[in-house]
C-alpha cells in the first residue's frame, strides 16, 4: 500500500515536470515571433495586407490619415508619414524627434486609443501580425530610417496616493505645471486656453481632456499611463512634455560635490511631483471606469417637499444612474462628432410630483452667435416620455416618437434657463414649446458642469396627451442633449440615448415581514414534521 | 471492499459541480442563464441526487442515519446541536423567502425575436423586391467586378457603419454603447452567417423602423439605409460583410422539395 502511494508520488512529480517543460516550450513559443526587431521583406509585405485590409480606410492607403471616414471622426485619424506618435515611452531624440518605440506602436494597436474611434484589435489580429503591422507603419515615415527612437522615460520614485500626496498634487497642478490652464481648475478639459482654441499640429481644433472620466482618456488610464503623458507630453498637440531626457547632464560635468547633489535633488523633486500630480489626477475621476448602464432608473420615495435646487443635499439620497450619450447618427443631418460623453440622471418623488436631476459636463456654456466661426447655439437638455400612456410592449420611436407615438420632451436650456413642454411626432416636427406644461426647473452651469433639476406633478389634467407617472410601474424615458458650441441644435443635431426604465417606488410594503414569518414556519414545520416521523419509526 | 468517498461529501461535490458548469461554464461558451431557469436547473439537480441517494438502500440508510441520528439527539453532543439546527434552518427560510419576494426594481425583459421573418416583397427607392427570389446578390453575377464592389463596400461600411458595428465588425463601434439593442456582432456566427444577402437588404434598406412588431422597431437605432444610400451601395456592403468576415450568405434553395410558393 504504502509502496503504491510511493509510485504515485513518483509519476506525479514526474507529470509536473513534463507540463512545466512543455508550458516553458509553449511560451517560448508564443514569445519568439514577437522579439524581431528587423523585419523580413514578407514580414513587411504581411504588414502591408493587414495594413489595406484593416486600417486604409481611417489613415488611408498612403498612411496619411485620409481614409474614407476621416471626416466623420473626432479625434482624427492619425497621419503616419508624420512619424509623430501620441503615445511613446521614450525622450525626444537629440535631432527633435519624438519617436515611438515598436511597443508603444504595438501598444497603440493592440488597445486601441480610449474614447476614440480606433478600436484595440487583439481579438482580431495576433501579437505577431501586430508587429508586422508595425514595421509596415513604420515605413509611411523616414524619420524611422533616419533617427531611432530616444531614451526610455524613467517611472523610478513611485509615491502611492495619500491625502497628503493629492493635496501636494494639487499644489503642482495649479503652481507648477499649471495644468489648470488647459485641463481647468476641476480638470473638466475646460481650461482657459481650451476655450480660447487649441490646436493639433495640423490646425485642427481640439479639446484638452476631461480628467474626471478615466475611460476616455486616449492613451490608457493606468498610473504609469498619466505619469508617461504629463513627463513626455503628447507629441502633436499642445500638451508638453515635463521632464528632462537626460537630467543629470550637468551633474556629470560638474565637479562640485554641492552643486551635483542640487542637481540630483532637483530631478528627483520633478519626479515625485509628476507621482503627486498622478495622484491629484485620479482624485478627480468621477468613476474609475465608465459605469455600467442600470436597465431601471429608481426614482426613491421621500417625505415633504422635493429639492428644487441642483446642489440640494437631498439629492444624495436619490441612486445615481449614469448614461452613455452618442450622436444621432441615424436620420440626416447626422452629428457625427458629439463632445458630450454621458449623464447622470436621478430622480425623487413623494406621492404628488417627480424631480429629475440631470448632470452632465460640457466645457463651454454657449450662447448663440458667440462664435464667427461657426454657428453656435444654446447648451439645452431634454427628458423624454411617451405622451400616450403605453400597453403592451410597444413604446414611441426613440428618436422623438412618430405620429402615432408624440413624445413629451421637458426641455430645458441654458438661456433663459426654464424648462418648457416640447411635443414632437419625430425630430422632424421639433419645435421649442411655450408653455412650461407645469414643469418647475432651476439649472446651473460651474466650472464645466451642467446641473439641472425638472420637477412636475406625478399626474395631469390632460391625461391621455401628457406623460403620466403611475408609481410601481416602468414607464420608458431617455435623455437627448444639446451642445450648442459644438453646433448641435434642433431635432436631428444632438446627443441621444436609448430608451430605459424609470421606477418609482412604492410605499414600503409589509410583504417581506409577512414572507419572513411564513419562511420561518415553514422551517418549523419541516423540522418537526420529521422528528415526529422519525422517533415514530425509530424512537 | 473499496468504500470510496462518503455518501454526503459526494452529494455536495455533484451540486457544486453543477452550479459550476450553471454559473461559470455556461455564461463562459454561451451566454448567462436567466434567474428564473437558473432556479429550476438547480432544483432539478437536487431531485437527480434524491434520486441516487435513494437509489439503494444501502446508499440510503448511508444518507439519512446520520440525519436521524441528530434528530434523536442520540448523544450528548447531538442534543445542542439539534438546538442550533433547529433555529438556524427556519431563519435561513424566511430569509430566502422575504429576499426572494423583495426582487428591487428589475424592468420586465421584453421577448424580442432578433431575425424576424422577412416579408415577401419590399419596396426599395420605387423599385420591387421579391425577396425570395433573389438568391445571390445581382452585383455577385457581375463577377469580373466583384472585387471592385467588394472594395466600394468596405468605403460605405466606414462611412456609414462602422460608428455602432465597430471596426473591428464584433458590433462594438464607438457609438454602440449609446443603443440598446446593441448593434448586430457581424462576427458572430450568429448574426449574418445565418442568413441571405436578399435578407441583409431588407434590414439594411428598411432599418429599424421597417422592422415588424415583435422586433421593437422603436428601440431599433438602425436607420433607413435606402435614403442614405444607392441599390447598389446596399449589396456592395453586403459584400464587403462577407467578404471581410469570412462568412458564406445563406444560398435561398430553388431545387426540389421547395414547393411553398
Amino acid at each position: 500500500m504504502s509502496e503504491q502511494r510511493i509510485t504515485r508520488g513518483r509519476s506525479v512529480s514526474a507529470l509536473a515536470c513534463c507540463m512545466g517543460v512543455g508550458l516553458w516550450l509553449f511560451l517560448s513559443l508564443l514569445v519568439a515571433p514577437i522579439v524581431n526587431a528587423q523585419p523580413t521583406e514578407a514580414d513587411l509585405e504581411a504588414g502591408e495586407q493587414i495594413y489595406l485590409q484593416r486600417c486604409a480606410h481611417c489613415h488611408g492607403v498612403e498612411g496619411d490619415g485620409v481614409g474614407a471616414s476621416t471626416d466623420v471622426v473626432y479625434p482624427k485619424p492619425r497621419d503616419f508619414t508624420s512619424g509623430v506618435y501620441k503615445f511613446r515611452t521614450r525622450h525626444e531624440t537629440e535631432d527633435g524627434n519624438w519617436l515611438a518605440a515598436d511597443s508603444d506602436i504595438a501598444r497603440s494597436i493592440r488597445e486601441g486609443l480610449h474614447g476614440s474611434s480606433m478600436p484595440g484589435w487583439e481579438t482580431v489580429l495576433t501579437g505577431h501580425q501586430i508587429d508586422q503591422l508595425v514595421h509596415y507603419i513604420k515605413t509611411f515615415a523616414d524619420v524611422f530610417e533616419e533617427d531611432t527612437p530616444g531614451p526610455e522615460l524613467s517611472f523610478a520614485n513611485e509615491i502611492p496616493s495619500s491625502p497628503e500626496s493629492i493635496a501636494k498634487g494639487k499644489e503642482v497642478f495649479e503652481t507648477v505645471f499649471e495644468c489648470h490652464t488647459c485641463h481647468g481648475t476641476d480638470g473638466r478639459g475646460n481650461g482657459e486656453e481650451a476655450l480660447a482654441g487649441l490646436e493639433d499640429d495640423w490646425g485642427h481644433r481640439i479639446w484638452p481632456a476631461n480628467l474626471t472620466k478615466p475611460w476616455t482618456y486616449r492613451g490608457g488610464s493606468g498610473r504609469r499611463d498619466i505619469f508617461r503623458n504629463i513627463s513626455l507630453g503628447i507629441a502633436g498637440t499642445p500638451m508638453p512634455p515635463f521632464a528632462d531626457p537626460d537630467p543629470l547632464a550637468e551633474a556629470r560635468e560638474t565637479d562640485d560635490p554641492e552643486e551635483k547633489q542640487e542637481i540630483e535633488a532637483l530631478a528627483r523633486e520633478l519626479q515625485e511631483n509628476t507621482w503627486h500630480t498622478v495622484n491629484y489626477v485620479q482624485s478627480l475621476w468621477s468613476y474609475p471606469q465608465e459605469p455600467e448602464v442600470k436597465a431601471a432608473l429608481v426614482a426613491k420615495r421621500v417625505d415633504g417637499a422635493l429639492p428644487e435646487s441642483p446642489d440640494d443635499a437631498a439629492w444624495q439620497e436619490a441612486a445615481v444612474n449614469y448614461y452613455p450619450l452618442v450622436g444621432q447618427i441615424i436620420q440626416e443631418p447626422r452629428l457625427f462628432a458629439p463632445m458630450t460623453v454621458g449623464v447622470e440622471v436621478q430622480a425623487l418623488h413623494n406621492g404628488e410630483e417627480v424631480a429629475f436631476r440631470l448632470v452632465w459636463d460640457d466645457r463651454t456654456e454657449s450662447a448663440p452667435g458667440e462664435n464667427e466661426e461657426m454657428e453656435t447655439y444654446v447648451d439645452a437638455v431634454a427628458l423624454q416620455f411617451s405622451s400616450k400612456p403605453l400597453s403592451g410592449m410597444e413604446k414611441p420611436y426613440f428618436l422623438m416618437g412618430d405620429a402615432s407615438y408624440p413624445t413629451d420632451l421637458w426641455y430645458w436650456r441654458n438661456d433663459p434657463g426654464d424648462a418648457v413642454l416640447t411635443q414632437t411626432q419625430g425630430a422632424g416636427t421639433f419645435q421649442v414649446g411655450d408653455t412650461a406644461g407645469g414643469l418647475v426647473s432651476q439649472g446651473q452651469f460651474d466650472n464645466g458642469q451642467y446641473r439641472v433639476v425638472i420637477k412636475r406633478a406625478l399626474q395631469t389634467e390632460q391625461a391621455d396627451t401628457e406623460v403620466q407617472f403611475p408609481i410601481g410601474a416602468f414607464i420608458p424615458f431617455s435623455v437627448t442633449g444639446w451642445d450648442g458650441s459644438n453646433g448641435e441644435s434642433g431635432g436631428y443635431q444632438r446627443t441621444v440615448m436609448a430608451w430605459y426604465s424609470l421606477y418609482l417606488e412604492p410605499e414600503p410594503s409589509k410583504a417581506p415581514i409577512y414572507l419572513l414569518l411564513a419562511g420561518i414556519g415553514f422551517g418549523l414545520i419541516v423540522e418537526f414534521s420529521a422528528l415526529y416521523v422519525t422517533r415514530k419509526n425509530h424512537g | 471492499m473499496r468504500r470510496g468517498l462518503p455518501i454526503h461529501l459526494k452529494c455536495l461535490l455533484i451540486l457544486i459541480a453543477a452550479i459550476f458548469v450553471f454559473s461559470v461554464v455556461v455564461p463562459f461558451v454561451s451566454a448567462p442563464i436567466p434567474g428564473q431557469l437558473y432556479g429550476w436547473y438547480v432544483i432539478t439537480t437536487l431531485c437527480v441526487i434524491f434520486l441516487y441517494v435513494s437509489s439503494s438502500e444501502a446508499s440510503w440508510e448511508e444518507f439519512i442515519t446520520p440525519v436521524r441520528n441528530l434528530l434523536l439527539a442520540r448523544t450528548a453532543l447531538m442534543k445542542p446541536l439539534r438546538i442550533v439546527v433547529f433555529i438556524v434552518v427556519p431563519l435561513l427560510c424566511g430569509w430566502y423567502f422575504s429576499t426572494w419576494a423583495a426582487g428591487g426594481a428589475t424592468p420586465p425583459g421584453g421577448l424580442r425575436v432578433i431575425h424576424p421573418t422577412p416579408p415577401s416583397s419590399v419596396n426599395v427607392q420605387g423599385k420591387r423586391f421579391v425577396l425570395q427570389d433573389i438568391s445571390v446578390s445581382p452585383i455577385r453575377e457581375d463577377e469580373a467586378h466583384l472585387a471592385e464592389h467588394i472594395e466600394k463596400g468596405r468605403v460605405v461600411y466606414y462611412e456609414n457603419c462602422f460608428f455602432c458595428h465597430g471596426d473591428a465588425l464584433q458590433g462594438k463601434g464607438h457609438f454602440a454603447k449609446g443603443f440598446n439593442p446593441p448593434p448586430a456582432d457581424f462576427q458572430d456566427t450568429g448574426t449574418i452567417a445565418q442568413l441571405s444577402e436578399s435578407y441583409l437588404f431588407w434590414r439594411i434598406a428598411k432599418g429599424g423602423p421597417g422592422l415588424p412588431g415583435e422586433s421593437t422597431p422603436w428601440d431599433s437605432a438602425m436607420p433607413i439605409w435606402e435614403d442614405f444610400l444607392t441599390e447598389d451601395e446596399i449589396w456592395q456592403v453586403i459584400a464587403y460583410l462577407y467578404e471581410i468576415t469570412g462568412h458564406e450568405p445563406r444560398v435561398m434553395d430553388h431545387g426540389e422539395g421547395d414547393g411553398g410558393h
